[in-house]
């Protein structure tokens, strides 16, 4: 499968500022594209449309060469926040923030080293961390495709940063998912990513 | 001449209560042990796994620990201890806070407000500008809501909040995420200067690379327990670390071969008696199970049955 971007321009309502101008972005099945651009410059902002949680104000969306929005209810780009506490309800138990991801395989959960005492808990009684694990393992439902991760790791420590990519790495390229990784680190660019695009 | 200690805290405890079922209530030590002391003019840097206790060593010392928290142990500000009243007291004055949750800002506030904290004098203005200035932000951001902002930014917003003033102590919990390295470069020495100008920083970072260029000490927590305090040139090798997760940490490190080793921490319900990483321990025996001290080692601490045959063999 192949995501497309063409075109796409982007400016949040009633600011003068141009955030994402006539952008093209092309990521296929199995590719692991790092996106480059310093703070403020759109990374997040074409994440979201990607993901469908903003339309572009022009261009256009194609996932093997359908429209994006054809898909159905459950989108097949699903996307990993940069800040895990601004992405939960803070008014759910961790189990049902973990099924909002429709059918997550027991496998995720446990590689990503949720223990079973977490998903009892509330979104305020985890640390950041752990929360990030949360939401890597809910964007991996059943049906993603494409997954965009917006430095999900810079809020953890360098052992368990190692490991989550080990595992992402290994879970996608076993189901042959298409990654777009947003990262501040060039060291972590260079081991995860085959190619890179600037913003 | 030793200089005088600004916060000591010894022998922290955090327990949280968690209700299992209806009548049932469970009490979850999150932090075990915590000792770490941070003197005038000096930077230490608190580093960690994920979920060890880190930001919660902050919370606790500012006195934000959620209702269910019980707290106990000794936090000194300047020689006195800290009771709840004299940390809401001191707490936005002479200590201030960088938050690691982007949530802390006020979302119907706009940032310049924000950054001045009600006031409006032309000083607090100049001020707010300077501090933008100085982390790349334009004017424009003055008017601006928290939602409109890029995570760097708000980052950036937040760092800016606490260092307005100037705090004769910051605690700064994860303050470089989202920041890319220039950036997050200037804030370690605009830390680093506060510090030489007298005032001590207890920074919480998972980035020990960026910690160990300006940083006098680490401090090295694992499952809310201290297991090594030791001087930032100490890490130069990996023979100078006296304690093996201390150890795995640096050769974690880009530099040193990026080698990821299993060091999960144990769940908080599960965790053994004595030393909390005896089960990735090669050296781990019976009297590992027993409680150990922490005792003084070289420059700093360290919590390791074994460290004297350690560095006696290097």
């Amino acid at each position: 499968m192949i995501l497309e971007a063409k075109g796409v321009s982007f400016r949040y309502p009633y600011r003068e500022k141009q955030i994402l101008n006539r952008v093209d972005i092309t990521v296929a099945s199995g590719e692991r594209v790092g996106l480059l651009a310093p703070s403020g410059y759109g990374k997040t902002t074409l994440c979201k449309i990607l993901a469908g949680f903003e339309k572009p104000d022009e261009g256009t969306l194609l996932l093997d060469s359908q429209p994006l929005n054809s898909f159905g209810r459950y989108c097949p780009v699903q996307m990993i926040w940069q800040s895990p506490e601004l992405a939960v309800n803070p008014r759910l138990k961790m189990h049902r923030i973990l099924a909002e991801g429709g059918r997550v395989n027991r496998r995720i959960v446990k590689k990503l080293g949720i223990e079973d005492a977490w998903l009892t808990r509330y979104p305020a009684e985890l640390s950041g961390g752990e929360l990030q694990r949360f939401c890597i393992a809910r964007a991996l439902g059943e049906d993603t495709k494409f997954l965009l991760a917006d430095e999900i790791t810079t809020m953890l420590d360098l052992i368990t940063q190692g490991q989550i990519w080990e595992f992402l790495l290994e879970e996608t390229t076993l189901r042959n998912i298409g990654l777009l990784v947003i990262s501040h680190s060039p060291a972590l660019i260079g081991a995860v990513c085959t190619r890179t695009q600037a913003l | 001449m030793e200089k005088t200690p600004l916060l000591e805290v010894k022998n922290l405890r955090i327990a949280f209560d968690q209700y299992s079922g209806r009548f049932s209530k469970n009490n979850l030590g999150m932090i075990r042990d915590l000792s770490v002391m941070v003197r005038e003019g000096e930077l230490v840097a608190v580093v960690g796994p994920s979920g060890s206790g880190k930001s919660l060593l902050a919370h606790g010392i500012l006195g934000i620990l959620p209702d269910n928290a019980e707290i106990e142990g000794e936090i000194r500000f300047r020689g006195t201890t800290m009771t709840q009243r004299c940390k809401e007291s001191l707490r936005g004055n002479e200590i201030a806070l960088v938050p690691q949750n982007l949530s802390y800002l006020d979302p119907l506030l706009r940032m310049g407000p924000q950054l001045r904290k009600g006031k409006r004098d032309a000083k607090s203005r100049q001020k707010t500008r300077e501090i933008l200035a100085h982390y790349s932000l334009n004017e424009q951001m003055e008017r601006m809501y928290p939602f409109e902002l890029s995570g760097g930014m708000t980052r950036r917003i937040l760092i800016s909040t606490a260092l307005i003033d100037s705090p004769s102590l910051v605690i700064a919990d994860e303050p470089t995420p989202g920041l890319d390295e220039k950036l997050a470069r200037r804030v370690m020495s605009h830390f680093r200067a506060i510090a030489d100008d007298g005032a001590g920083i207890l920074l919480i970072t998972h980035d020990l690379e960026l910690a160990l260029e300006v940083a006098d000490r680490i401090s090295v927590i694992y499952a809310g327990t201290s297991i090594e305090d030791a001087a930032a040139t100490d890490f130069l090798h990996e023979e100078t670390l006296r304690h093996p997760y201390t150890r795995a940490l640096w050769r974690a490190m880009p530099r040193n071969g990026f080698r990821v080793e299993n060091t999960a921490q144990p769940c908080v319900a599960k965790i053994p008696a004595g030393c909390p990483f005896q089960q990735h321990c090669a050296a781990a025996s019976g009297a590992c199970r027993r409680e150990i001290p922490y005792r003084r080692a070289g420059e700093g601490f360290v919590r390791c049955i074994h460290t004297e045959e350690a560095v006696a063999a290097t």
